[in-house]
């Protein structure tokens, strides 16, 4: 028998939102929603108005920057469990990446404008969140940062 | 200043074993012929040299021998082949000077001078009953080769087996058939990062920290060999730690410019250690605090 859980309840499946109080959680679950992507279908494309941000249920999900006049590149991949954006949370709220199912993906979408709206006028809940992503921010600078290292010090194809 | 470093040999792990310095002519290389070469991914490129005495080659996963491009000079490059064949040793070089660059010239049936075998090697049996953990990277799976090959030949002693490797794209990947015959077995689990690849591409694509953080492995129970660039053995320590393995558990390989290998000319002096003769293999918790030492 398939169990239909609503949006809170898997909420609590996901570390991102470990330690959030129920009323926090319910918040959010308000602004939620599932999605599928199916294989090669853009999530978001950079220069799009940033105006969700998302949560991995299950599949892959590609990062990808257009490179003009050359074939783009994956510089990152995302799988189960993980956030995907926060360009929905720093204005001008526009995607600089592309996102990109590789598979077949299910993923909770969070509409921005409403989460903003309640981050505005419930600052507790604003300041949960910044304290949520801010980790996120500082661990994908630190790897890009780390990967650079990494382009310089470890050799590759010629 | 630690101390035990400057014991030799320094280590709990480094015991007796095979050391050049130990026999009588350790400073004269030996003629061996190329018998076998291939171009590797990444620049590298494979040597396969046999003794034309047919004297054995007795060494340890991890140690290192002294190539001799007779006129140019010589080079300290890890062992990459399988200890359990002496008959045969295996080099893979990438060419960065004029001695691996002369080293790439040369063809079957030339012959290169050895010296050898010199370090500690890898502490294989500090992870029997563990799981074992190989983290590495591009060329950095040379030194580990020699090692996995034993782990996998005596397979019944340990736990899992993980190697979480990284590559630059998707086709520079060093011993892609080695890689994927490892892939293929129901005894061992095989992780592969790309640092980036074209669109479409179904793979993993971002660090080689990434990969530890999702590999499966018990980490209490975990010993880590780890073979990456000083400057990302911090990377991949944290990620490890963070998982839950304890610093005492992570081995690596450090690469200094040593030329005499037998301890007297310093080059490859890391404070109170000689890297050719306490290393190249080290425990991590017996050095990190090198690490934080920008003059060394």
């Amino acid at each position: 028998m398939v169990e239909v859980r609503g949006i809170e309840t898997e909420l609590e499946t996901f570390r991102f939102f470990d330690g959030m109080s129920e009323e926090h959680r319910q918040l959010i679950a308000g602004c939620g929603q599932h999605e599928v992507a199916k294989a090669g279908e853009y999530v978001f494309r950079a220069g799009d108005k940033a105006d969700k941000f998302y949560l991995v249920r299950t599949g892959l999900l590609s990062v990808e920057v257009h490179v003009p006049g050359r074939e783009g590149l994956v510089v990152d991949t995302l799988r189960d469990s993980d956030t995907l954006g926060w360009s929905w949370m720093v204005p001008p709220y526009v995607w600089a990446l592309d996102a990109r199912a590789s598979e077949l993906t299910r993923l909770i979408s969070f509409d921005a404008v409403c989460l903003r709206g309640k981050m505005e006028t419930d600052k507790d809940f604003a300041y949960d969140m910044f304290r949520r992503f801010i980790p996120v921010m500082d661990r994908r600078l630190t790897e890009t940062r780390m990967r650079i290292v990494e382009l310089v010090t470890e050799p590759a194809a010629e | 200043m630690d101390d035990v470093l400057l014991q030799e040999p320094s280590l709990a792990y480094a015991h007796t074993h095979t050391r050049a310095q130990d026999a009588a002519e350790p400073m004269l290389p030996r003629p061996f012929m190329i018998e076998r070469r291939r171009k590797e991914a990444g620049g590298c490129f494979t040597l396969w040299l046999r003794d034309p005495t047919g004297q054995p080659f007795n060494f340890r996963v991890g140690q290192f021998n002294m190539l001799y491009v007779y006129g140019v000079g010589e080079v300290p490059i890890s062992i990459a082949g399988d200890a359990s064949d002496p008959s045969l040793l295996m080099h893979t070089i990438r060419g960065v000077g004029a001695v691996t660059d002369a080293m790439g010239r040369l063809k079957v049936g030339d012959t290169i001078g050895v010296r050898g075998p010199f370090g500690n090697g890898w502490p294989l049996d500090a992870a029997v009953g563990q799981d074992v953990f190989f983290v590495t990277s591009t060329v950095g799976l040379a030194p580990l080769r020699g090692l996995i090959l034993e782990t996998l030949a005596r397979r019944e002693e340990f736990g899992k087996v993980v190697l979480a490797y990284g590559s630059r794209g998707i086709h520079d990947c060093l011993y892609e058939n080695d890689l994927h015959a490892w892939r293929a077995r129901f005894d061992m689990t095989v992780y592969v990062t790309a640092h980036s690849a074209p669109i479409g591409y179904r793979g993993q694509v971002g660090s080689v920290a990434h990969l530890i953080e999702r590999a499966e492995f018990d980490p209490p129970n975990t010993v880590a060999f780890v073979c990456r660039s000083e400057a990302m053995l911090p990377a991949a320590f944290a990620a490890l730690e963070a998982r839950g393995v304890a610093p005492d558990r992570f081995y690596t390989t450090m690469e200094r410019n040593m030329k005499c290998a037998v301890g007297f000319c310093g080059h490859c002096q890391r404070g109170p250690t000689f890297m050719c003769r306490q290393g190249p293999v080290y425990r991590y918790s017996d050095i990190q605090h090198l690490f934080a030492v920008r003059e060394l």
